[in-house]
């Protein structure tokens, strides 16, 4: 008896330690809450908009005092421009690949001029960017990336209702358009 | 017979142990992205590709659009100094410092996630600009029911809540944890 009690024990954590990997690996995968397929899902490609605007769609764990705008990219055959006004809110910007991970980010102190202006490309048509060396290479911050599917998350600091509108006007202005390569 | 009722207990425990101990190490952040200063913890890598399997199951619980390190870093707490959990019907106190910053969000939520809201729809958050400071540059923020001088967050109702801090443009997202970073403690005054 005690030596099947024992047998059933040990095989049960061995199943135990099984189902644990599974569980950890597999929550990623199938996560209702995920929030990066939520936004694959309603949020349009090359346009920005408010996540709270969209309907249907609740981001967990949200700062209250940012309002956040996203934009879908798909770059297999151009990649996408991203720009926006200048202004003196606080801003801060993240590129995500399918998968929710940050493949890139940068806030307003970090981009050049503290203008938001971003292009982002896959390796072949970062190539073709190398060899024109086009003007905005200059004035953008070039991002590559072999990841041909993502989201752009930029966020805007709102710390007082003051300010909603204004960063309202700064998100509702966000472009987020094919690269074409010309100026 | 006797093999199937082995086989079904084995499987009826192993799935126990294991839905448990992953529910466990999700929500007690184990896992080597984290930094854990008292109660607090961050995970600087949560948005990274390279992350580890518990940091990335982390991520899609959590269902937020996770702080790139050029952004910001979220402390998050669901105790006390005590290590009891963080209850709706007690007053807390926050007092400390934070890590260098550009500034900080301080929200309530939910164990779900939502951000806790009064009576008109105000979340129950504060911004580092908007704060009383003490002279030396420490901060007091009282979490209650009831309103109290100085900085206040007001929550109300049953149940437990969580704390999330969250630092925009600090150097220590991308410091990797090699130095502990100073919180605030929260400190449980009564309760009731």
């Amino acid at each position: 008896m005690k030596a099947r009690l024992f047998y059933l024990l040990i095989c049960s954590i061995v199943m135990g330690v099984v189902a644990h990997i599974c569980i950890i690996l597999l929550v990623p995968l199938l996560g209702e809450k995920d929030a990066a397929r939520k936004i694959l899902a309603s949020v349009p490609t090359g346009k920005f908009e408010k996540l709270a605007d969209i309907k249907d769609i609740e981001i967990l764990n949200s700062d209250p005092f940012f309002e956040i705008a996203t934009c879908k990219f798909d770059i297999s055959d151009v990649g996408v421009e991203v720009e926006g006004e200048r202004t003196d809110l606080f801003w801060s910007a993240s590129i995500f690949n399918a998968r929710g991970r940050v493949l890139y980010s940068f806030n307003n102190r970090t981009a050049i001029g503290k203008k938001l202006k971003l292009i982002l490309v896959n390796p072949i048509q970062m190539a073709s960017i190398r060899q024109r060396q086009p003007e905005e290479l200059e004035t953008s911050i070039v991002v590559e990336t072999s990841e041909n599917v993502g989201f752009i998350a930029v966020r805007v600091l709102v710390k007082d209702t003051s300010l909603t509108q204004r960063a309202n006007n700064f998100l509702h202005k966000l472009r987020c358009s094919d690269y074409t390569g010309q100026v | 017979m006797r093999l199937a009722i082995n086989l079904a207990i084995i499987f009826a425990l192993g799935l126990l142990i294991g839905g448990l101990s992953a529910r466990f190490a999700i929500l007690n952040s184990i896992g080597v992205g984290s930094i854990n200063t008292g109660t607090w913890s961050a995970s600087p890598l949560l948005g990274n590709e390279e992350v580890d399997p518990y940091t990335a199951a982390r991520a899609t619980m959590n269902g937020s659009i996770a702080l790139g390190s050029a952004e910001g870093l979220a402390f998050e707490t669901t105790k006390d100094d005590q290590g009891d959990s963080l209850s709706r019907s007690c007053h807390y106190l926050l007092s400390g410092s934070t890590p260098a910053a550009r500034f900080w969000t301080l929200a309530t939520y939910d164990l779900k996630g939502n951000v806790i809201k009064n009576s008109e729809g105000k979340a129950s958050a504060a911004y580092s600009g908007g704060l009383v400071w003490e002279p030396d540059f420490s901060m007091k923020i009282t979490v209650s029911d009831q309103p109290s001088s100085g900085n206040w967050l007001y929550v109300e109702g049953g149940g437990n809540f969580k704390l999330i801090l969250r630092l925009y443009d600090t150097p220590i997202a991308s410091s990797s944890g090699l130095t502990d970073p100073e919180l605030p403690s929260v400190k449980r005054l009564r309760c009731g």
